[in-house]
């Protein structure tokens, strides 16, 4: 760890050396305090700049820079730069994400603390779309995926996002968000083959649609291999997915439509055991087999009042069917939104809004999982308004704003914010944030049974002559997850080659979900009679968190650029009378990455990752894993061979044959595996 | 019922206000001012180019200035190329060939032929708005699509001027016409 600590600390100076020459010419430069647009303007990326809708007069929407909050964008080429072949490796490259395998197919994805693979308190949008799942209020990982190409770029807010996006938002919001129609022309088609990708076809054709429209297809298979099981052998851990779908943007001036659509089918597999009732009370191991199929359909029509007004309306369906060891769960949402923002009192803005939603599931049971009732409806009603003040000529900037819903397991919950943003200075920016936040209980935290284990008879912990079942339930009571937070940070364009952006927080969590002890007796259904030890879930955990996050951006060459991201968590779990759920030891303290980005002569592309993460020591129900620090380090190096064909070679997870990543914990029992060092090589055809 | 209620007053909204959607000519030029700076970031002249180490990089504007002020702004205490940056506006500018960057505005397309005839063979980097330009050989075209300011990139004429164009430019032209 040291080590790493130290490297990332001296390329970290190297390159401020670098950079610091240039920067005092500039600083000596007079600051100009009647700063004018023009002047911000000049400010801005390229990236930025192209983002500007020049229609509209309400700059502060499109900035990011200027936000309230922490925000982290990868763009398109951060994104293909990367090397990443998932959605969930690019996130590894966003300071204060937390990404580890549990194995191959299993990804474990958090923001400040309580990584898990079922992770709780984080909102994931793809195209305005969530796609969290209300079984247990986290992500479904392995069915989140579209064309890499066609990603526009994706936002990451860390902190609470319940104002604006809602309940779920607790820790954090993933932002996806794919091209436009229209930036999609033409065809697109890569083929990517390795010794973990056993192969990933993707073609993309766009048209033209009318005379308003622009549509693409497309269509993406990937078949991945297993990892390394401890002790070695394959983990049984095979991968693999086709989608295919469509987007069409209808521009008719004003009006913006958009249409999008996909349907997806796939198999991820992991080694699995299963609790019987009879000898010898546990299946060998085998290779379980997670089904899935699902898809969706939105709409999204948005209207330009001009002025900076703008109203918003979207509607989607979506539909999941997943089957694993004979539980099958079957869901379909409907959500519909409006939303309108418009200037009021001269140059402050009002943002409104209405959410309603629908969730309707069925479920089959099998002995390990049920849902009582196997099949629900409930409903979700939204409403959240924000105002955003404008003072001392915009030097200073206040938002105001709280949402309010109605859910059918906690009735009324609200979420207010309070945030300001100020620029004491040129290229200084400073912002902080109060913000409530809940996460509502989960389907499964209401009306789940797992049985988890049998305890053969005679065993120590099961004194009884007949086997007993460790049975975790859900309870109706169980209460919303409360957040309070604190945030802070600074913002700074030391010149244009080094920006720094800086973030500190603490959160106190209430009502987090606990596990305790509740009552025992014996049940004759199923055969054979056994005992049976319920675990119930509660909401006595408390919990405080404090961190830090630092991005840094440096271009030391028109060519070169590198990006450091360093990330500090201290958690403290407070689940004293509970059972202990290891949720304190299962982020790591210190995580840090830096990777550059550059162009040699002739064009061709080399770009690396050094990725540092601190080591977990989990102990769940008494049951210490502990998952070591690991410095890896992925390669990557592209070359367009023609006009419209480009080639790449990329290797990741250099440093080790194989490493851990993540350990055992209470839902996803079973050990972690060994992610292996991969090589694949790409062909991408544009025309 | 609550749905088609909450409909129902999405097209209400929606509807109410009559639209009256315009670009707004004056961001549009500060945004493109702010583009003409970063170009001047972004590409590289050949050697021999500049006379000196502290000679200034010149930006100048052939005709009338659509910018308002705004370039001088964006261009006030900036450096590209570690130079000092200075504009010329159309009484200024008396050999256009000596100019490094030559923004051609959408006034001039009558002319645009013979401006960009002028300036070829001297290194220098053209930039313009309109179709004309583009069709008469300059190298950047600055236009709107989609309500936001975008731009493409000739790169057989910037290649024929010695000029180097940086790949995180490229990356993000619309166009990198090449034939």
């Amino acid at each position: 760890m040291n080590k790493a600590i130290e490297f990332l600390g001296a390329s970290l100076l190297c390159s401020l050396a670098f950079v610091w020459i240039p920067a005092n010419a500039v600083a000596q430069e007079e600051a100009d305090l009647d700063s004018s647009m023009a002047d911000v303007l000049g400010d801005l990326s390229l990236e930025e700049l192209l983002n500007i809708e020049v229609y509209s007069v309400s700059k502060k929407k499109q900035k990011l820079s200027e936000s309230a909050a922490a925000i982290y964008v990868l763009t398109q080429d951060d994104i293909e730069r990367s090397g990443a072949t998932t959605i969930m490796d690019a996130l590894r490259l966003v300071p204060g994400v937390e990404v580890a395998n549990v194995n191959n197919t299993l990804y474990s994805v958090s923001v400040r603390g309580f990584n898990d693979r079922f992770a709780n308190k984080l909102l994931v949008l793809i195209d305005g779309r969530s796609v969290y799942t209300p079984l247990f209020a986290g992500v479904y990982w392995d069915v989140q995926d579209t064309m890499l190409e066609d990603i526009d770029r994706i936002e990451v807010v860390r902190g609470p996002g319940g104002t604006i996006w809602g309940a779920n938002a607790v820790n954090g919001v993933i932002n996806i968000i794919t091209k436009s129609a229209k930036d999609t022309q033409g065809t697109v088609a890569s083929l990517l083959i390795g010794d973990e990708e056993k192969g990933t076809y993707a073609v993309r054709q766009g048209a033209k649609l009318g005379e308003h429209g622009h549509v693409r297809l497309y269509g993406k298979y990937f078949d991945r291999d297993s990892s390394e099981r401890p002790g070695g052998g394959s983990a049984m851990d095979q991968w693999r997915n086709g989608r295919a779908g469509f987007r069409a943007d209808l521009d008719y001036g004003d009006d913006d439509v958009t249409v999008q659509g996909e349907y997806y089918n796939g198999k991820s597999h992991i080694e699995s055991q299963s609790a019987l009732l009879v000898p010898p009370y546990q299946t060998a191991p085998f290779r379980s087999v997670n089904d899935y199929a699902g898809g969706h359909l939105l709409t999204r029509w948005t209207r330009d009042l001009g002025d900076g007004e703008q109203t918003e309306v979207q509607m989607y369906v979506d539909h999941t069917d997943r089957q694993a060891d004979g539980f099958n769960y079957y869901r379909t949402t409907f959500d519909a939104e409006f939303q309108h923002n418009r200037p009021v009192f001269g140059d402050h803005q009002l943002i409104w809004g209405l959410n309603y939603r629908m969730v309707s599931d069925d479920s089959r049971s099998s002995f390990g999982f049920s849902l009582t009732p196997a099949a629900r409806r409930t409903n979700l009603f939204t409403g959240f308004a924000q105002l955003e003040f404008s003072l001392l000529d915009d030097a200073l900037r206040a938002t105001v704003g709280t949402k309010l819903e109605h859910n059918d397991y906690t009735g009324f919950e609200y979420q207010p914010s309070g945030r300001f943003i100020f620029k004491p200075a040129e290229k200084h920016t400073i912002w902080g944030a109060v913000s409530r936040a809940v996460r509502t209980p989960s389907r499964a935290e209401d009306d789940i049974r797992i049985n988890s284990a049998v305890v053969p008879p005679g065993f120590p912990s099961n004194p009884n002559p007949i086997p007993l079942v460790l049975a975790l339930r859900g309870a109706r009571g169980y209460q919303s997850e409360e957040l309070l937070s604190f945030e802070l940070g600074w913002r700074t364009d030391i010149n244009d080659r080094f920006s720094l952006d800086v973030t500190a927080f603490h959160n106190s969590y209430n009502q987090l979900r606990s596990l305790n002890f509740g009552a025992n007796g014996v049940e004759l259904d199923p055969a054979p009679t056994h005992a049976v030890q319920f675990v119930d879930i509660g909401n006595d955990g408390e919990a405080t968190t404090t961190g830090a996050e630092v991005a840094a951006d440096l271009v030391l060459t028109e060519d070169w650029r590198l990006r450091l991201g360093y990330t500090f968590l201290s958690l403290d779990v407070d689940d004293t009378g509970a059972i202990e759920t290891g949720i304190d030891s299962a982020s790591a303290q210190n995580r840090a990455f830096l990777r550059s980005l550059a162009t040699l002569p002739g064009g061709v592309e080399f770009d690396f990752n050094l990725r540092y993460v601190d080591s977990l020591a989990t102990e769940t129900a008494g049951v210490a894993t502990r998952v070591d620090s690991y410095l890896t380090g992925d390669v990557r190096l592209a070359y367009e061979l023609t006009d419209s064909l480009e080639v790449s070679v990329v290797g990741l997870n250099l440093f080790e044959d194989d490493h851990k990543e993540f350990g055992a914990s209470v839902f996803a029992p079973g050990s972690a595996t060994g992610i292996e060092r991969s090589f694949y090589g790409k062909i991408t055809l544009k025309r | 019922m609550t749905l088609r209620l909450l409909m129902a007053l999405a097209m209400v909204m929606a509807f109410a206000r009559v639209p009256q959607a315009r670009a707004n000519d004056a961001l549009e030029h500060q945004v493109k001012a702010a583009f003409l700076y970063n170009f001047a970031k972004f590409v590289g002249w050949s050697q021999g180019t500049f006379e000196s180490e502290t000679e200034p990089l010149r930006l100048c504007i052939i005709g009338d200035s659509p910018f308002e002020g705004s370039l001088e702004a964006v261009l006030k205490g900036r450096t590209a190329q570690g130079r000092e940056l200075k504009l010329a506006t159309a009484g200024e500018v008396t050999d256009p060939s000596s100019c490094h960057v030559a923004f051609v505005p959408a006034n001039r397309d009558a002319q645009v032929a013979q401006i960009l005839q002028d300036l070829r063979g001297n290194g220098v980097l053209t930039v313009g708005e309109s179709d004309a330009f583009a069709a008469a050989g300059g190298i950047i075209k600055l236009y709107l699509d989609d309500k936001k300011v975008r731009f493409d990139v000739n790169i057989r004429r910037s290649d024929e001027e010695g000029l180097k164009i940086s790949s995180q430019l490229l990356k993000l032209a619309r166009r990198v016409i090449k034939k």
